[in-house]
């Protein structure tokens, strides 16, 4: 069913989701993970692109995924306290994957970010994919 | 939640909330109206994707094609309608033509219980009920009703026909690429709205899920026991008059009363009369609504929609007056939505009230 019109409505470009993968496979979340399975969330995460200065979250807010950062910086404050100071490839938000949808920090750019969401669903879609990820279920 | 410490902010929130809900809400209902020539093979179509994605989704989590695993699921649904239809529908043709020749006695029947019963209700309160002009008034209204329907449905064979034709096709592709397009159209959400919209989204979703298979399971397991029952006490046509049973039940708190009226009615008509199958035919439906509420609802839809039973009966004439049929059976799913969209917007934009405070 390979169909040039709807492969390029529907579909991800490829690189865009190599390169997520490529993300997500150094993070330890997904060690030891078949990049077959990653690649497969992937292509359900979302590409979103922030400009410096604009508030990625606030504390409190209802939260539905955790963030790869994929360019940029981000910096994530609880109570105007520094908690993390976020590059290229790491990975915040993830507590509302399991545990509550409120987010606990603060989340702000400090240069354009561009970042790729992955929401709980999405991941517990995945956690099914494989036994061997019933490490996170 | 608790949003009574802050009154201004509550009532601000309030306010944005309204004018955001009420654009979500005309969208929808807009984009209901443009699709108001297809809407039943497009409610069809995504009923049974809810029904037949987590097949999907267990083929594929085995290492199968999503498209092959489609169209496998497809086709052992189309077997399976098949035999069943196969096996069901004589059953249920014989039953109708019995039916069909049973009215007049039934609506003679119906005439005598009520000529009997106003006699009684008239001298009661003293005023002289004169029901045969009532009856006759009924009936030729009830005639034209029929001449209008029978019209309705031969106009209606085009609309069904493509139906047939329409609900495989977009099941199909509803399987295969509404994802990518859901995930397409999220992405026109802005920054600020874009993880609200896919919670609201999951949610929603989350529920509906629960709601069709549970309905589709409460149904089935309605007309199963209505049908037993009205086997056992020897009703005529406890087939036709139990499944009809368990499609009434899609309508709460009227679909019941509407099974209660037929299965006396059909009760009423049985020769020699016997006044007591109408008794035990009306206990049946309350039996099969005493296990109904007692073990299908808190096992199968417990907390799918939690809606006020006031509002739901508004609701369902409100939407029945607008939709016809299809929004009866829509209106509890309909308001179900409405109340996560509205709860979420309130919950989100209260907290950027409190924030920017």
């Amino acid at each position: 069913m390979n169909n040039f019109f709807w492969n390029n409505i529907f579909k991800k470009t490829r690189s865009e989701c190599e390169l997520i993968t490529e993300f997500w496979q150094q993070t330890p979340l997904f060690k030891n993970i078949p990049s077959r399975h990653i690649h497969t969330l992937s292509e359900n995460m979302h590409v979103r692109n922030f400009q410096a200065d604009e508030v990625v979250f606030r504390q409190g807010d209802q939260g539905a995924g955790a963030i790869l950062v994929l360019e940029g910086q981000v910096k994530v404050y609880a109570n105007n306290t520094l908690l993390s100071d976020l590059d290229k490839g790491d990975f915040f938000g993830e507590i509302t994957l399991a545990e509550t949808d409120k987010r606990t920090a603060d989340a702000c750019c400090i240069k354009r970010v561009d970042w790729c969401t992955s929401s709980n669903r999405t991941w517990k879609n995945g956690l099914k994919l494989s036994h061997t990820w019933a490490l996170f279920s | 939640m608790n949003f009574s410490d802050n009154p201004a902010a509550s009532g601000s929130a309030y306010f944005k909330t309204f004018k955001i809900f009420v654009f979500v809400v005309g969208f929808i209902l807009a984009s209901f109206y443009l699709l108001s020539s297809i809407l039943l093979p497009v409610i069809i179509s995504f009923t049974l994707y809810a029904l037949i994605q987590p097949f999907t989704n267990y083929l594929v989590r085995k290492d199968f094609n999503h498209s092959l695993a489609i169209i496998l699921i497809l086709i052992l649904m189309l077997v399976f309608s098949i035999l069943a239809i196969s096996f069901a529908l004589p059953q249920l043709l014989s039953q109708v033509t019995i039916l069909k020749s049973k009215l007049p006695v039934i609506f003679n029947q119906f005439e005598h219980f009520l000529t009997i019963y106003s006699q009684k209700l008239g001298d009661f309160i003293g005023v002289d009920f004169n029901v045969s002009d009532i009856l006759v008034s009924l009936l030729s209204q009830s005639s034209s009703l029929g001449n209008t329907l029978l019209v309705t449905i031969s106009e209606q064979v085009f609309a069904i026909t493509l139906s047939l034709i329409l609900v495989p096709l977009l099941t199909y592709f509803i399987l295969k690429d509404f994802k990518s397009l859901r995930n397409k159209m999220m992405n026109w959400l802005p920054n600020p709205s874009f993880e609200l919209g896919w919670l609201i989204y999951y949610r929603v979703t989350s529920q509906l899920q629960v709601y069709i298979r549970g309905v589709m399971i409460q149904s089935f397991i309605m007309a199963v026991v209505a049908s037993f029952g009205f086997f056992i006490i020897g009703l005529d046509i406890p087939v036709l008059i139990g499944s009809l049973a368990g499609l009434l039940n899609l309508i709460p708190y009227i679909g019941p009363l509407i099974s209660i009226l037929l299965a006396v009615l059909v009760a009423s008509a049985m020769t020699p009369f016997d006044p007591s199958i109408i008794y035990m035919a009306v206990a049946v439906i309350i039996a099969a609504q005493v296990i109904d509420n007692i073990v299908v609802i808190p096992s199968v839809i417990a907390n799918a929609v939690d809606l006020h039973p006031v509002l739901v009966i508004v609701g369902i004439l409100i939407f029945g007056n607008l939709f016809g049929t299809i929004g009866v059976i829509l209106a509890i799913p309909a308001m179900a939505t409405a109340k996560i969209i509205y709860t979420n917007l309130y919950a989100d934009i209260y907290n950027a009230s409190q924030n920017n405070m």
